[in-house]
């Protein structure tokens, strides 16, 4: 087994995944923004923010234009690191937050952003190796009104 | 040998959209500590908000009020996550709407946050959950996060995220 992700609430600006790590070192799982079934950004987007950053690849979002994006534009998207891409400083982008639940262990929860081998952005999560709950919020970062 | 204590929990803050508590604690193992909902001494959510009216202060007086869909009376695990984790998996929505989920018309909930402060790790978890009548309690806990000589310490956030100002 691995680590699973369940998205517990969606709103405009957030998204709440319950991550479940069985203790399996090494474990990992991404999500998507294709609109899959699970584990897809897209798929459990709310309309807002969060949407228009999962929609990236198909509609493009500020200086990205649409089609393949690279890992530094998924960064900046997901992650608010704007060190490799930028689509313009006066748009607001995603962060990525972990709060720990249950656990046994120092719970070292890993989370970078990267894209598919289409070009759509992923969020790329590393479990610990030790069994443990945490929540993932993807959030807008700071400057948005409600969840 | 370990040394097992309670974690205490210290209001250092408490706004109309948030709480923040300093959780503290010797133990060289696994700890817990309790934050509940029930006016009791400090740490209680109802206690520690004061006059402080808002979205925490309804989240906190589910057990007496009901809260959306959500009854007075005895509430479950389940729903003590809905209200104080934003976990509303299952039918446990305390939105007026049916779907479990949906992003738009729900009511707010709240999101806890921990920031570990000082210690030799940072194994530091927060869960939600019921006491014996099912009055909503917040459980925090940590694993091995002290030497023993020294207090490990963690803010711990209590926040509606939905809501402007703090």
């Amino acid at each position: 087994m691995a680590v699973t992700a369940v998205v517990c609430e969606f709103r405009p600006n957030r998204q709440r995944w319950i991550l479940t790590q069985d203790g399996n070192a090494g474990s990992t799982i991404t999500l998507t923004t294709t609109g899959q079934p699970t584990n897809d950004l897209l798929t459990y987007s709310a309309p807002g923010k969060i949407r228009q950053l999962a929609k990236t690849f198909t509609d493009g979002y500020g200086a990205f234009p649409a089609g393949a994006l690279t890992q530094a534009q998924a960064r900046a998207l997901w992650l608010s690191d704007r060190s490799g891409a930028d689509p313009g400083q006066l748009l607001m982008t995603g962060r990525c937050e972990f709060t720990p639940r249950t656990g046994t262990t120092a719970p070292i929860w890993i989370v970078d952003a990267n894209v598919d081998g289409s070009g759509h952005p992923t969020i790329a999560i590393t479990a610990p190796a030790a069994a443990g709950v945490a929540y993932l919020d993807v959030e807008l970062e700071g400057g948005a009104v409600g969840a | 040998m370990v040394l097992v204590m309670a974690i205490t929990a210290t209001l250092v803050h408490s706004g109309h959209n948030r709480l923040r508590y300093l959780l503290s604690t010797l133990s060289t193992g696994a700890d817990t500590g309790v934050i509940t909902t029930t006016g009791a001494a400090t740490p209680d959510i109802l206690t520690d908000l004061g006059t402080n009216q808002g979205p925490v202060m309804l989240l906190a007086k589910a057990f007496t009020q009901g809260y959306g869909k959500y009854a007075p009376g005895a509430l479950t695990q389940a729903k003590s996550r809905a209200l104080w984790l934003s976990d509303r998996i299952g039918s446990q929505n305390p939105s007026t709407e049916d779907a479990a989920l949906a992003g738009l018309d729900i009511v707010p909930t709240a999101l806890c946050r921990l920031t570990p402060r000082t210690g030799v790790s940072d194994a530091w978890f927060v869960d939600a959950n019921v006491d014996g009548p099912g009055h909503p309690t917040i459980n925090v806990a940590s694993v091995a996060v002290s030497d023993g000589d020294t207090p490990a310490t963690c803010e711990l956030d209590i926040y509606v995220g939905d809501t402007i100002g703090d």
